[in-house]
């Protein structure tokens, strides 16, 4: 047992660390679904409950059959049969109608699915963006969608252990009598089957089994959650080419004309036989399992029809009661098996609930102040980058390097570079996606960290090159509201108006109100890229903050939408300050001043002439790349 | 096939959804087929696992009521022991071997399941592309993947399991018939009980299912806000916008109104099924239970032929009476269910191949470089029926889709190199896919050295092709897999080294933590890396260039590359096609100036054709496009020249 502990990291937490992982889970069950476990409860006892009504009332039918045979008595303890059934069978089909068909369980998942989202909600973006806290959200995904896992398992874990002690109460109740009367009354020895030594031997060799059936079913239940756990990479990669490679018809392209199919197929199977194995392993668990159930089970059960009959040939229990005891006392062990059953079945799926609470105590690692911010005299605001580098987690390379920099408001800046050196990593530090590794950003003088972080927020507006929109109505989508009130809606319109989407805003057919994309509300309309970006734009207008920032705001216009966008771009921006991002150069004309990045480094700065006059700059050598193709043109 | 396939739609009109394609006879047999060539064993134990549990089951209730019957007797102790040791160890015996037999079979199924998954990949690899294209496509895929779901094993979403169910439907009509014919020397009218009590709660539940099933649209809408709600409330892609526009506010608000909505609807559905069903499951329980115990107190007492150990038989003979019925009728169901999947499956795995592939008698590939001939070449989708609608009408005053291209002509002569261009939506990558072959011309024809394109090997044609789309994917193997897409041994090594230099991936693989045996795509595995932009459309070029093939298609090949890595690409493109026919397409008119001759593309039609030069000169749309690209670097050069 306890090598096998060492082999596997997952079995390695000790029954006390099992235990608070499990309490953990039971308080935020509580809490998340209030009066869910109880209600679960309450169906358990009935549930449990009903067998032991037949059996301790047919009990006594037979021994009314068996002894005077009053026909009024035996009339009148069937109809209190029949009725205790018909309660408890209302109660619990009632409640388990609720239970599933009425939308509990589901309420259920609901619940706790928003309880691990918050935690995202509130995670910083730093934290997000770590693949660490992916691969941790991943795992315990994957153990919940495929095992179950989490907190499902907390909750039959409570309500099976609860029901088998529920099921220990009832048929100690049951078998009372027996333990009393059956043992010191009707005399031993008569026969070999009813002597001391028989019924002592009988006795133990049932505790014996009972143990025999414990070990060997938990030490099943581990090795089938193992392999269940073995399985999984096979899943993961079969998932992902059924899913998304095979299962997207875009990559149906590149399937057929560079002739994938084999090569696919070969890697799509290549873990398929180890999850055989696995699966193989799993089900010679079950079937162990099952195998000891019935033989153990059998054994034991047949000891006590020996015994329980003994006792009766003895004269020492009725025979109308001989069913009931024997039932009663396999129902005892079960339950006492079962309890056990559910420890080691809980313990082999606490990985899931250990990853979980890893992710919910993630520390959010940025620091927030809550200053409020101050604009300067004028009512601007000034950045300032002070000697600032930055490396993204786990990487050796610094993305930045002592970038000093500011910007003033009201002015609009480009950030111009090449793929990769650096002008993203610039923005996600003025908007504090991240916190810079050395150096400090100082907005109106005073260090950011210090700042309200919700507060600081709301300065940028910002359209990033992934950007994402809602399948939402178009009104949501530009003021992020439920439903937008008249006034919402008129700035709206402008906004959208604004950056170009007006034409297509007047074909819409219900206006603001229209759905985009068909996967919210299936009469939806389609948008181009293009489109998006447009609505994109909108939204960040409607924000009104007073820095605008523009990632790539053109890549997905063709050259006629990307030209309106320019002209109109003084009318756009307004009075906002404005900071821009792109590799297309020709984006650049707009703005009084323009950064160059190069590899990590701020390497020119000034206005497009000025660098453009340093023709060993990088800015020179960016702009012939693109220029020279329409600039031969004059000289043709 | 033209002929039946004229006077289907009134055929399906008169019984339309009543009639599965594929019957469940047909179904079993195609499964049972498929389980014999596989593994024989499977199939002939299956016969043994039908008798099984009904004998189990029956030597289990004969143990209580032996003790009974013995003790009252009053036997001997050894003839105590003797029966009860004997049928206990009998019923192990036999426990063990349906335990083994079954898990030998169980293992099977999963193997079965996957075999058809892996059938519907292979289908959904080689299918015609425009039927993968096509929603009926999708749909009919993403229905059949649905039927043959691995993880839900025993649920009723499986087809693979149909075996399963058949074997359970019959040992489940086995168990019911010697149970009833127990309860028939009791007294037959018990039957007629049983049989009502075990029948009429079953005929309640299918009907409250069919009133859930008729109910369901007004769920599925809500499902359907709930699945996207859910689904981009936690989208990691989506988190930079929930930062600075608050999304979550939004989406979690619609997204408990709909999970509110759900609940709500299926409480009402849940009163409705506790008043009809569940009340008058009970109280038929009561009936049944309540004659049961009249007959068998009748025989005991008045009667006087029953002793009370068989009092104990029958009466667990009567309650797993009722066990076995619903045994019965719940895996029959499950298996016309099951068998109604299958067709799902089997529908799709059918679908026919209108093109031809690996034809023998195609004609070879040429061997020289090609000419490209687009001949009065319109295209347009076609019009989907919505499920539900009735298709003879619709057939015959269909309204047609719009034409994405029409009447298209124009020619790539040998070894030239032809840029494409055109604003978004100009049909740009549908005239690609039918260049490749993907999709079929609606009218008009492709020639290919002035032969028709249907007349090759399309597989042939397929692997003479090097083209760089504009949507890239990779597969979460390794760099050299991605590119070479072909087993390690069989690399070209020095052919890859050249393919990476010339694509510019060099410096980005050297930084690689395991070189060019990284996996990529993150989530797939341990270890593996994902690529920017930039970097996969480079990938994708390499992929073409190790690919090597007679023409060269490029669509937006720069769109993600910066500024330097453009230009070099556009210096080097002379040599990276070498003397291969090749098409360029991209809404960047710059890059069309190191091609032999521009098309531009407007509207699905060709507005215009010519070289650089010509078509400036011409002062049309390309000249407006042209300038307009130009403005601001040309008032620069103006500027500077001054």
């Amino acid at each position: 047992m306890k090598r096998k502990k060492n082999q596997k990291p997952e079995g390695s937490r000790t029954f006390s660390q099992d235990f608070k992982l499990f309490c953990r889970g039971i308080g935020i069950v509580r809490r998340v679904s209030p009066g869910y476990l109880t209600l679960l409860l309450v169906r358990t006892f009935f549930n449990r409950l009903s067998p032991f009504i037949n059996l301790y009332m047919s009990a006594f039918i037979l021994t009314e059959l068996l002894g005077e045979g009053c026909i009024d008595r035996l009339i009148k303890l069937v109809c209190i049969t029949l009725v205790l059934d018909l309660m408890v069978y209302l109660i619990d089909y009632g409640m388990s109608r609720y239970i599933n068909g009425g939308g509990r369980i589901f309420l259920f998942y609901q619940q706790f699915g928003i309880h691990n989202d918050m935690k995202m909600f509130a995670l910083d973006y730093a934290s997000i963006e770590d693949p660490e806290t992916h691969r941790m959200f991943n795992r315990y995904q994957e153990m919940f969608t495929k095992m179950g896992a989490g907190l499902p398992t907390v909750v039959k874990g409570v309500v099976d252990t609860v029901g088998n002690l529920m099921t220990i109460c009832f048929s100690i109740g049951i078998i009372a009598e027996l333990l009393v009367l059956g043992v010191f009354s009707g005399g031993y020895g008569t026969s070999w089957i009813n002597s001391i030594p028989a019924v002592i031997v009988i006795c133990v060799l049932m505790v014996g089994l009972c143990v025999l059936r414990i070990l060997f079913t938990s030490s099943s239940t581990q090795k089938s959650q193992q392999a269940v756990m073995d399985m999984l990479p096979f899943k993961r990669i079969f998932e992902f080419y059924t899913a998304e490679y095979v299962g997207n018809y875009h990559a149906g392209k590149d399937i057929r004309l560079y002739d994938q199919q084999d090569l696919i197929e070969q890697d799509m199977m290549s873990e398929y036989p180890r999850m055989l194995r696995a699966a193989g392993k799993m089900q010679n668990g079950m079937a162990a399992q099952r195998i000891s159930e019935s033989v153990i089970g059998g054994l034991s059960d047949l000891g006590i029809y020996l015994l329980v009959a003994g006792r009766a040939a003895a004269g020492a229990v009725g025979i109308g009661n001989i069913l009931k005891y024997a039932q009663g006392i396999i129902r005892l062990t079960n339950a006492i098996a079962g309890i056990l059953n559910t420890v080691s079945y809980v313990r082999a799926r606490n990985e899931c609930l250990a990853v979980l609470f890893e992710y919910l105590d993630l520390p959010n690692k940025m620091e927030q102040g809550d200053d409020k911010i101050q604009p300067d005299e004028r009512g601007g605001y000034t950045f300032e980058f002070r000697n600032v580098s930055f490396q993204y987690p786990n990487t050796e390379r610094y993305a930045l390097e002592n970038i000093n920099l500011t910007f003033r408001s009201g002015e609009r800046m480009a950030v111009v570079g090449m793929n990769g050196s650096g002008k993203t990593t610039l923005i996600k530090l003025l908007c504090r996606l991240y916190d810079p590794t050395e150096g400090e950003i100082l907005l109106n003088g005073v260090n950011i960290r210090t700042l309200s972080y919700q507060d600081y927020l709301e300065v940028f507006s910002v359209v990033f090159q992934d950007f994402g929109l809602f399948a939402l109505t178009l009104g949501q989508n530009v003021t992020m509201c439920e439903s937008p009130d008249a006034n919402q809606r008129q700035r709206a319109e402008e906004c959208l108006r604004l950056a170009g989407f007006g034409d297509r805003l007047d074909a819409f057919p219900d206006g603001l109100d229209t759905y985009l994309y068909r996967k919210y509300d299936e009469n939806g309309i389609e948008i181009s890229g293009g489109e998006a970006q447009k609505i994109a734009l909108a939204r960040a207008l409607y924000k009104s903050s007073p820095v605008l920032i523009l990632d790539e705001p053109t890549a997905a216009l063709d050259p006629v939408a990307e030209f309106e966008i320019y002209s109109q771009f003084d009318r756009i921006v307004g009075d906002r300050t404005a900071i821009f991002i792109s590799h297309r150069l020709s984006s650049c004309r707009f703005c009084h001043d323009i950064a160059v990045f190069d590899d990590g480094h701020l390497v020119q700065r000034g206005s497009h002439e000025e660098l453009l006059a340093d023709t060993d700059g990088k800015y020179h050598e960016l702009w012939y790349a693109q220029a020279q193709y329409y600039t031969e043109q004059e000289t043709t | 096939m033209s002929q039946s396939s004229s006077d289907m739609p009134n055929k399906k009109k008169c019984r339309k959804k009543e009639k599965p394609p594929y019957s469940l006879m047909s179904n079993t047999a195609y499964t049972f087929r498929e389980i014999w060539r596989n593994k024989k064993s499977v199939a002939i134990t299956a016969i043994l696992l039908i008798f099984l549990p009904p004998v189990l089951s029956l030597l289990y209730s004969l143990i209580p009521s032996l003790a009974v019957s013995l003790v009252e007797e009053g036997a001997s102790d050894t003839r105590l022991v003797l029966v009860l040791c004997g049928v206990s160890l009998a019923a192990m015996a036999l426990q063990i071997f349906n335990t083994v037999t079954g898990t030998q079979n169980e293992k099977y199924y999963l193997a079965l399941n996957y075999t058809y998954l892996l059938k519907l990949n292979r289908k959904a690899m080689v299918v015609d592309y425009a039927y993968l294209e096509s929603p009926h496509g999708q749909n009919m895929k993403s229905l059949a993947l649905g039927n043959v779901n691995p993880n839900d094993t025993y649920g009723n979403s499986n087809a693979a399991v149909l075996p399963y169910r058949l074997i359970s439907t019959f040992s489940g009509l086995i168990g019911l018939a010697s149970y009833a014919a127990i309860l028939a020397i009791l007294n037959p009218l018990l039957i007629a009980v049983l049989l009502a009590s075990s029948m009429i709660p079953y005929l309640l539940n299918q009907w409250f299912n069919k009133y859930c099933h008729e109910r369901r649209e007004e769920e599925s809408a809500l499902t359907r806000k709930l699945v996207y709600t859910t689904t981009t409330k936690s989208d990691l892609r989506l988190v930079k916008d929930a930062i600075f526009y608050k999304t979550a506010n939004l989406l979690l608000s619609l997204y408990w109104k709909a999970v509110h909505g759900i609940v709500s609807l299926r409480q009402k559905h849940m009163r409705v099924g506790f008043f009809r069903v569940d009340i008058v499951s009970a109280l038929l329980i009561l009936l049944q239970n309540g004659a049961a115990y009249a007959i068998l107190i009748y025989r005991v007492l008045v009667a006087g032929t029953l002793d009370p150990a068989s009092f104990v038989f029958y009466f667990s003979v009567i309650t797993g009476f009722a066990g076995w019925f619903q045994r019965f009728l719940y895996n029959l169901s499950a298996a016309q269910q099951n068998s109604r999947q299958f067709c799902d499956l089997r529908a799709y795995l059918d679908l026919p191949d209108r093109y031809s592939k690996q034809n023998d008698s195609a004609a070879p590939l040429p061997e020289d470089t090609w000419s490209v001939e687009f001949r009065d070449v319109s295209f347009r989708y076609p019009v989907e029926q919505k499920p539900g609608e009735e298709t003879a009408e619709t057939e015959t005053q269909q309204e047609l889709a719009p034409l994405v291209l029409n009447n298209v002509s124009f020619r790539i002569e040998k070894g030239e190199k032809l840029a494409l261009v055109g604003l978004n939506g100009a049909g740009k990558t549908t005239l690609v896919k039918l260049l490749c072959g993907l999709l079929e011309p609606t009218e008009g024809m492709i020639l290919i050295n002035d032969r028709p394109l249907g007349d090759y090997d399309r597989d042939a044609y397929f692997k003479a092709l090097s083209v760089v789309f504009q949507d890239i994917f990779l597969l979460p193997v390794t760099v050299r897999q991605n590119i070479t897409l072909c087993p390690e041994n069989k690399v070209d090594e020095e052919h890859l080294s050249w393919c990476l230099r010339e694509a510019d991936m060099e410096s980005w693989i050297h930084e690689l933590p395991q070189g060019l045996d990284t996996y990529l795509v993150k989530s797939v595995r341990d270890g593996a890396v994902d690529m920017s932009g930039g970097q996969k459309q480079k990938l994708a070029l390499a992929r073409a260039l190790y690919k090597g093939g007679r023409m060269m298609i490029l669509d937006e090949p720069t769109a993600a590359l910066d500024p330097i890595a453009e230009n070099k690409m556009y210096l080097e493109y002379d040599r990276l096609i070498g003397g291969n026919t090749a098409l360029f397409i991209s809404h960047r008119l710059s890059s069309t100036r190191f091609c032999d001759r521009i098309l531009l593309l407007e509207n699905g039609c060709v507005a215009e054709s010519g070289t650089h030069d010509q078509l400036m000169t011409q002062g049309g749309k390309y000249a407006d496009l042209f300038n307009i690209q130009a403005h601001y670097y040309r008032e620069e050069a103006a500027a500077n020249e001054t």
